[in-house]
C-alpha cells in the first residue's frame, strides 16, 4: 500500500491522516516512502499515545519528538484523544476517562502544557467509549469543559457521536449542538461493527452507515462544513472503494455549500 | 471517596490482569468485557504482525499466555508502536515466563524484533567502502545498519517446518544488515568474526590488525599466526564492500 500510494497519491484526496506514533523514527524504505507521501499532499496527525488524561506522567520526550515531526513533514494539525492509555506502562489502548470535574482539570492543564511545548495548538477528539468509570457530568459537558479549559480545538468524531449515542442512549444532535462550533477543526467518520447485543464497538472496520452519513450532513448544516477524514483501520477494501466513500463525503459538502450559498442569495 | 488517579489504575489493574484483580466497584461486567477483548485482541494484533514466525511455532495457548503476562509483569515504555517489538522482546529476554515455552523463545523474539528495527532504523549507510589497502590498520567503528548477533539455537532455520529441540553445540553467529536496496540481509559469520565485529561494535576505534595479532598469540607458529592475520583481513575487506564500517577519527 505504501509503495503504490508513494508512486501517486490519488487527486481525489485534499489531506492525509497518520497516527505520529507509527512513524516517527521510521527511516528505511518505508521512512522514503512516506517522505515521498507527505512531499506530495497535506498531512495531519491523531496520535495514539500520549495518554493526555492518564496517570502517568505527561511524555515531554513524545511531545518534542511530535513536534520535530511536525516541523519536518508540515504537518497542519496535531490532535491526540480525550482518554488516556497507559498507567506508568502504555496499554496501547484508548481507555474511558471518568466525567468528573477532577479530571477536567487535570487533563486541562496537561493540555495547555502540550501546547506550550508545541507552541500550537492540539485538537482533542470525543472518543468512542463503552462504559463511564465514573459520572458526574454528561459526555457532552465533559467534553466541552475540558477543550473550553484547555482553550484548544476539537476534531468531532461523527462516527464515535453515534456509536456513544446508542450505547449510552443519547440523542446525538443533542451532544454535536453542545459543542463550541469555533473550536471544531476537523471532523472524522468512520464505520463500525455493532455486537450481537446491540452494543456498537467502534472497529472503523466497516463502511460508513446511512445514519453516520445523516449525521455529517446535520452536523455541516449546524456549523458548516469542515475537512474530513475517513477512517478506515481493518478489513482495508481496495482502493477505489475507499476513494468511493470518500467522494461522498465530498458531495455532501458540495451539497451544503451549494444550499448555503442559495440561502444567502435568498435573503 | 476515590480520586481520578485511584479510578484509572484500578481500571487498568483490571485489564491488564483481569483473573486476580477485581472488577472496579460499580462498572457492568458486560460493558468492561468490551475492553477486556479490545485492549488483549489490540496488543495481539500488533505482535502477530511483528513475530511472524514465534507465532507460528508456538500454539495459540502459548502465544496467548506470554500476551497476557506481557500486560501483567512489563511495563512497556515505547510510545511507538514499531518498538513495541523490540520491548516484547526484551520482557521475554527478562526470563519472567519461561514455563511451558519452547527455550528458544526469547531468541527467535530478539531476532525478528531485531530484523524489524532494522529495517525501519533511521539512519544511511556510509557513502562507499573504505579504502581497502588502509582498512586493517584504521581505527574503525560498525555502521549503524550493521548488527553482530550471536544465538544458541539456529533461530534464522525455525520455521513450522523445523523446529529445534535442544541449544546446538556451537553458537551460530550473524551479520545482519540492511543494504544499498534498503533490504535487510544476513551473512553466516564464524564465532572469531563475530567476535572481531561484535568487539568492534563495543569499542568503536578498534584497529584490526591489532585485534587479529593479539587473537593469533595462542597460536604457536609463526606461519599459523601469519595465515589467520591473512585469512581475517580478507574477511575484513570483502565485509567492507557492503559499506559496514565507519572510520573513527
Amino acid at each position: 500500500m505504501t509503495s503504490s500510494f508513494a508512486a501517486s497519491v490519488p487527486a481525489e484526496l485534499d489531506f492525509l491522516e497518520v497516527a505520529p506514533e507509527n512513524w516517527i523514527r521510521i527511516g528505511g524504505k518505508l521512512g522514503r516512502q512516506f517522505r515521498e507521501i507527505t512531499e506530495q499532499i497535506p498531512l495531519v496527525t491523531h496520535g495514539l499515545s500520549l495518554s493526555i488524561g492518564g496517570p502517568a506522567p505527561l511524555d515531554t520526550e513524545l511531545v518534542l519528538s511530535i513536534k520535530e515531526f511536525i516541523a519536518k513533514h508540515q504537518v497542519r494539525i496535531y490532535s491526540e484523544h480525550l482518554s488516556y492509555t497507559s498507567d506508568g506502562g502504555q496499554l496501547y489502548d484508548l481507555l474511558p476517562m471518568p466525567l468528573t470535574e477532577e479530571a477536567v482539570q487535570y487533563t486541562a492543564a496537561r493540555v495547555r502544557q502540550v501546547q506550550d511545548l508545541l507552541g500550537q495548538r492540539m485538537a482533542l477528539e470525543n472518543v468512542s467509549y463503552y462504559l463511564t468509570p465514573k459520572r458526574q457530568l454528561s459526555e457532552a459537558e465533559f467534553v466541552k469543559a475540558v477543550i473550553e479549559e484547555a482553550d484548544c480545538d476539537l476534531l468531532l468524531d461523527v462516527n464515535n457521536v453515534y456509536v456513544n449515542s446508542v450505547n449510552h442512549g443519547y440523542q446525538p444532535m443533542d451532544f454535536i449542538r453542545a459543542m463550541p462550533p469555533e473550536r471544531i477543526s476537523y471532523l472524522h467518520i468512520a464505520g463500525h461493527y455493532v455486537e450481537p447485543d446491540g452494543i456498537i464497538v467502534d472497529t472503523h472496520g466497516a463502511d460508513v452507515i446511512d445514519p453516520v452519513w445523516e449525521l455529517l450532513e446535520q452536523t455541516y448544516q449546524l456549523i458548516g462544513t469542515r475537512p474530513t477524514l475517513l477512517e478506515r483501520d481493518f478489513n482495508i477494501p481496495p482502493l477505489p472503494d475507499l476513494l468511493a466513500e470518500v467522494a461522498l463525503i465530498k458531495a455532501r459538502q458540495a451539497c451544503h455549500l451549494y444550499n448555503s450559498g442559495k440561502r444567502r442569495e435568498g435573503s | 471517596m476515590t480520586g481520578l488517579r485511584e479510578q484509572q489504575l484500578a481500571f487498568t489493574g483490571y485489564l491488564r490482569d483481569p483473573e486476580h484483580q477485581p472488577i472496579p466497584q460499580g462498572l457492568d461486567e458486560r460493558r468492561i468485557s468490551i475492553y477486556r477483548g479490545l485492549v488483549f485482541n489490540n496488543l495481539c494484533g500488533l505482535l502477530d504482525k511483528f513475530f511472524p514466525v514465534l507465532k507460528q511455532v508456538i500454539t495459540a495457548d502459548q502465544w496467548n499466555t506470554m500476551v497476557r503476562d506481557f500486560f501483567i509483569s512489563y511495563q512497556s515504555q515505547t510510545p511507538y508502536f514499531p518498538q513495541i517489538a523490540e520491548e516484547f522482546a526484551s520482557y521475554l529476554a527478562s526470563g519472567q515466563l519461561t514455563e511451558g515455552l519452547p527455550a528458544f523463545t526469547a531468541e527467535l523474539a530478539h531476532y525478528e524484533a531485531q530484523e524489524l528495527a532494522l529495517f525501519t532504523l533511521d539512519e544511511s549507510p556510509p557513502e562507499a567502502p573504505l579504502d581497502e589497502v588502509r582498512l586493517p590498520d584504521l581505527p574503525l567503528a560498525l555502521s549503524p545498519l550493521a548488527l553482530p548477533l550471536a544465538y544458541h539455537y539456529p533461530v534464522h532455520q525455525i520455521s513450522d517446518a523445523f523446529v529445534p529441540d535442544s541449544a546446538s553445540d556451537q553458537p551460530h553467529c550473524f551479520l545482519m544488515l540492511r543494504d544499498q536496496s534498503e533490504a535487510v540481509r544476513f551473512f553466516e559469520l564464524a564465532p572469531l568474526a563475530y567476535q572481531l565485529l561484535h568487539s568492534m561494535a563495543a569499542a568503536p576505534g578498534l584497529v584490526p590488525r591489532q585485534w587479529l595479532e593479539a587473537a593469533a598469540k595462542p597460536l604457536g607458529s609463526e606461519a599459523a599466526k601469519t595465515n589467520f592475520i591473512t585469512q581475517g583481513i580478507a574477511l575484513l575487506r570483502s565485509l567492507n564492500q557492503n559499506r559496514i564500517f565507519i572510520e573513527v577519527n
